[in-house]
């Protein structure tokens, strides 16, 4: 049990290493929204590993601590809405029969995108930034199948070592 | 990849090309005018044929600056922690936006058509 709490303490210091490198690349191209979603690949590894509850904590640790270490208060908003729907629909996805982690983390990093769209149309009450769902669509498929792919190799070579 | 997997990723492609598609078809004329809006405000409307220098105050406090030149709008400088608005590609088409979300501005591009038909409503 204690192994277990200073292991998610481990997860949730990985996610913001992940969370600060990220502020470094400038992957956006100019799209609202857009990110590599490094810290994602933290995520599907606790899913796997320990379960949605864990994931969960993790995750919303990572979004508050960040949004008060390298962020501003709104963009606490925007990741949680974002994160808490990639996480239910990774949480479903994990279910489905014949669909491994790169799946899972396609859908994860599709629908992360799509709930910060969502949530900024109505902060800015204007359903034309719609327009910009293509793009994101496009940078969640081919970011999701990365980060699923790394993920994938992380827990082959180490999933045997991590204490559940 | 799995299958699955495969069948998705090839699915999600295809509903990328399907909405550039669309947005496309939306895009497609030359946009007149642009509208600022704060916090879905409307604030000010300029045309894109006369250069300009717009200070926008919005709604987090900073300001941002939009400049039209030569036909286009683009976001000059901003005091938004992310700095994406003024990433974001000039603007000079129909419904083409520029967005900076920490401050809620939206400055969107629309066409000589499309401000008729909004007259007659
Ligand atoms: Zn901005």
């Amino acid at each position: 049990m204690g192994n277990k709490v200073a292991c998610l303490g481990l997860f949730v210091t990985l996610a913001l290493i992940f969370t600060y490198v990220e502020t470094l690349i400038p992957f956006s191209f100019g799209v609202p929204g857009m990110k590599l979603g490094l810290t994602n690949i933290v995520l599907v590894l606790l899913l796997y590993w320990y379960g949605p509850k864990e994931a969960l904590f993790v995750s919303i640790l990572r979004i508050f601590l960040a949004g008060f270490l390298f962020g501003s208060f709104f963009g606490i908003l925007y990741s949680l809405s974002g994160a808490l729907l990639s996480l239910c629909i990774m949480t479903g996805a994990r279910k489905i029969q014949d669909f491994g982690m790169i799946g899972v983390s396609i859908l994860g990093g599709v629908f992360h995108n799509i709930g910060q769209l969502f949530v900024a149309m109505i902060v800015v009450s204007n359903y034309h930034i719609g327009f910009y769902l293509p793009a994101l669509l496009l940078s969640g498929t081919v970011t999701g199948w990365f980060i699923g792919f790394l993920a994938r190799q992380i827990s082959m070579r180490i999933s045997n070592k991590i204490e559940k | 990849m799995k299958k699955k997997e495969r069948n998705l990723f090839i699915f999600l492609l295809a509903l990328v090309c399907f909405g550039y598609l669309i947005s496309a078809f939306y895009t497609k004329e030359e946009a007149g005018k642009i509208f600022i809006y704060v916090s879905g405000e409307e604030i000010g409307s300029y045309p894109l044929n006369e250069d300009r220098n717009i200070p926008i105050k919005g709604e987090a406090g900073f300001s941002n600056h939009l400049v039209i030149k030569g036909g286009k709008a683009y976001m000059e400088s901003a005091g938004c922690p992310d700095q994406i608005c003024v990433r974001e590609k000039a603007i000079w088409k129909n419904k083409e936006t520029i967005v900076c979300l920490p401050n809620k501005i939206v400055v969107e591009a629309v066409s000589e058509e499309e401000k008729e038909l909004d007259g007659v409503t």
